[in-house]
């Protein structure tokens, strides 16, 4: 049994490096922390057909992420030993250059939170209805596309 | 009912919702779209009921909250 609640993954515009920073400062209170694994996700400025990204504008069925948000975390919990994980996502413009996805696993040793780490990011890729829409140097934009 | 719309979808019809006359099943519902749409059978998506996605047909009543969602490209 846990008391773990839904919560809110979203955030508006880029994940700043100093909200990071004090995520990782925060759990300097948790003593029985022995590794922290930390994916971020940054907006690259491909070339496409000679247009350069810009941004990334994100969208999101906000409701349903976030139920499927709290399921995936509960698996991941069942799997790994984990003392905690944080998951943010951007919603709207992310500029080339700024952070989009920040995924944070702590666990007493390394292999859990690494495996966790990886495992959550590739599943909140392929399983939240989360959009983005790559808006290039031209104005024009086109759907992202996940490999 | 109302459809909600996303990414690709809600530019296409230009709204995050779409007014359909009430629909028994997801099936009935996906024909009246491909019957009443230009091309919609072209369009890649998956249907969620309730915030579940279906892979079959699916009852509909009239508080069924049915999205369309097109391929995933969070992070």
């Amino acid at each position: 049994m846990n008391d773990r609640k839904p919560k809110n993954i979203f955030i508006a515009g880029a994940i700043s490096p100093q909200f990071i920073a004090d995520s990782i400062g925060e759990h300097a209170a948790k003593k029985n922390i022995g590794a922290h694994s930390i994916f971020l996700g940054q907006v690259r400025d491909d070339v496409l057909a000679g247009k350069k990204i810009t941004a990334i504008e994100y969208t999101a069925y906000e409701e349903m992420a976030l139920d499927q948000m709290h399921i995936l975390r509960e698996s991941i919990f069942e799997k790994y030993s984990l003392t905690c994980m944080h998951v943010h996502h951007s919603l709207s413009t992310v500029e080339a250059g700024g952070i989009c996805l920040f995924v944070f696993t702590s666990s007493a040793h390394r292999k859990a939170a690494i495996d966790a780490c990886e495992e959550t990011v590739e599943k909140i890729k392929k399983e939240l209805p989360i959009w983005g829409n790559e808006v290039f140097d031209d104005s024009t934009h086109q759907w992202k596309i996940n490999k | 009912m109302n459809i909600l719309l996303f990414a690709q979808l809600a530019e296409r019809f230009g709204a995050r919702q779409l007014s359909v006359p009430h629909m028994t099943d997801t099936d009935t519902l996906t024909h009246h779209l491909n019957n009443t749409c230009s091309g919609f059978e072209k369009e890649v998506y998956m249907i969620a009921v309730d915030k579940n996605i279906v892979h079959e047909n699916t009852p509909l009543n009239e508080h069924s909250i049915v999205a369309l969602l097109p391929p995933f490209s969070g992070g």
